[in-house]
């Protein structure tokens, strides 16, 4: 469980940037409002912990069939 | 639908305020605080002890890996056009490349000129993408081929330049070529590959930039990128016939608003747009979050010209060191430091409730238009507004 997490999200920078000459933010996100980014602030949260999660486990595995 | 071959690995970065993970599924760079690194099962790093006001390396990179274009569009940013004999070689591309991955830079914007006068464009980006890098890329669309297209798969986004759809493409650029443009979008959305467009926002377009977005919509592109003309390469001789007027440097945002909720498409809009959005009194939190930042030129971000001379934004008209230096030329030279260390006094400016998340808009325009480097963007709404 990561209910008591202490750690923070700084801040995120969704999508690619393809433009070779200067900085892309994505501006539709004003229309979401700041509930729905919070939610997906969240969401990137738990996805971090459960990719972590997965790495464990697959290095754990590994480690096992060696 | 067939897949990127983009991989939904993470790569994490250590940063004096914690570290930075990479994602590529969904495509996110996360900036989290030291104990969010130590609850992801990360050790401390010895950057933990710096108090430092920039980041360890740009997060991306802009490299422009051929002159070479076969448009010469009016409005074009980097001069480009004819074959330079400076165009680094593949090799050499591939050191630059080594020494970008070697401080954990997570992504190339690679251009040019049309980086697809490069036969060698798929092989540079495979490269890059085996250090770990995501490349992603600026095109045309000229050479776009089916086969081509397939092979973009290794790119994480490729945009396209379109400023206007149909007889409109070429009002601005000179250049009326829609078919090549239209072609390849059509080609690579086919192919899977994530593609948007890069639309250059004139005051000759700017009624039909809609337009624009329903087409990208339409043919089921990912999203477009607004971008201001800027007084940088050939686009500086047309820049005070084309720029866009105080009215509509107020409207534009409304504009992007309302597109944004007719259209399933993400809009975004490049750093130097900054001031106009602010203007509209956005939500503080969301724009912190998000990332949503004026200039960035120096810290996030980092050009690479043709010739592997590199400075703190591809718009800015001086070059230094070539990139073999980047690892102490980062730290200690005068031109970054100018970027990150932006002197603004105006009082309007750093009275302004956004001037953190702004900056002061693009040095580019102040120093163009002012002579000022460190002066507000002349044309941020509020600052215009002031003046008259």
């Amino acid at each position: 469980m990561h209910s008591r997490r202490k750690g923070k999200i700084l801040k995120v920078r969704l999508g690619y940037n393809a433009n070779s000459s200067s900085i892309a933010t994505i501006v539709s996100v004003f229309i979401w409002g700041s509930a729905a980014v919070a939610l997906v602030i969240n969401m990137i949260s738990a996805a971090l912990f459960i990719k972590t999660d997965k790495e464990k486990a697959g290095v754990e595995e590994e480690c096992a069939r060696m | 639908m067939r897949k990127n071959v983009i991989d939904d690995k993470k790569v994490v970065r250590y940063e004096s305020f914690g570290g930075i993970v990479g994602l590529n599924n969904p495509p996110t760079l996360v900036f989290v605080d030291r104990e969010f690194m130590k609850e992801m099962g990360y050790e401390s790093s010895e950057l933990w002890q710096q108090q430092r006001n920039y980041l360890s390396a740009p997060t991306e990179v802009h490299f422009n890996i051929t002159n070479a274009c076969p448009m010469s569009c009016r409005h074009c940013t980097s001069d480009s056009g004819s074959r330079s004999s400076g165009d680094l070689s593949n090799e050499d591309i591939k050191k630059a490349i080594d020494v970008l991955s070697e401080m954990k830079v997570f992504h190339i914007a690679f251009g040019g000129g049309e980086l697809f006068e490069r036969t060698d464009a798929i092989d540079i980006a495979e490269y890059a993408s085996s250090k770990g890098i995501v490349p992603n890329a600026t095109t045309n669309g000229y050479y776009i081929t089916t086969p081509l297209a397939e092979k973009c798969k290794v790119f994480g986004q490729i945009n396209i330049s379109i400023d206007g759809i149909g007889s409109k493409y070429g009002v601005i650029r000179g250049v009326d070529s829609f078919e090549y443009a239209d072609r390849a979008a059509k080609l690579l959305v086919e192919a899977g590959v994530n593609t948007g467009i890069n639309c250059m926002v004139t005051n000759a377009n700017f009624d039909d930039l809609e337009e624009v977005v329903a087409y990208a919509a339409d043919i089921g592109m990912k999203e477009v990128l607004f971008l201001r003309l800027k007084p940088s390469g050939r686009a500086k001789a047309i820049y005070d016939k084309y720029k866009l007027t105080q009215e509509q440097n107020k409207l534009f945002y409304r504009s992007l608003m309302r597109m944004a909720r007719k259209y399933k498409i993400n809009l975004q809009v490049d750093c130097s747009f900054i001031p106009h959005i602010c203007y509209h009194n956005p939500p503080e939190k969301v724009m912190k979050l998000l990332g949503i930042e004026g200039c960035e030129g120096g810290n996030v971000l980092l050009g690479v010209r043709h010739d592997g001379l590199i400075n703190a934004c591809s718009h800015y008209p001086s070059y230094y060191e070539n990139i073999h230096k980047l690892p102490h030329m980062w730290n200690e030279h005068e031109h970054f430091k100018q970027f990150r260390e932006r002197h603004i006094t105006d009082e309007t400016c750093i009275k302004c409730n956004y001037f953190k998340l702004c900056r002061g808009g693009c040095p580019l325009f102040s120093e163009f238009i002012t002579g000022d480097f460190n002066a507000p963007d002349p044309e941020c709404p509020i600052i215009r507004q002031r003046q008259l």
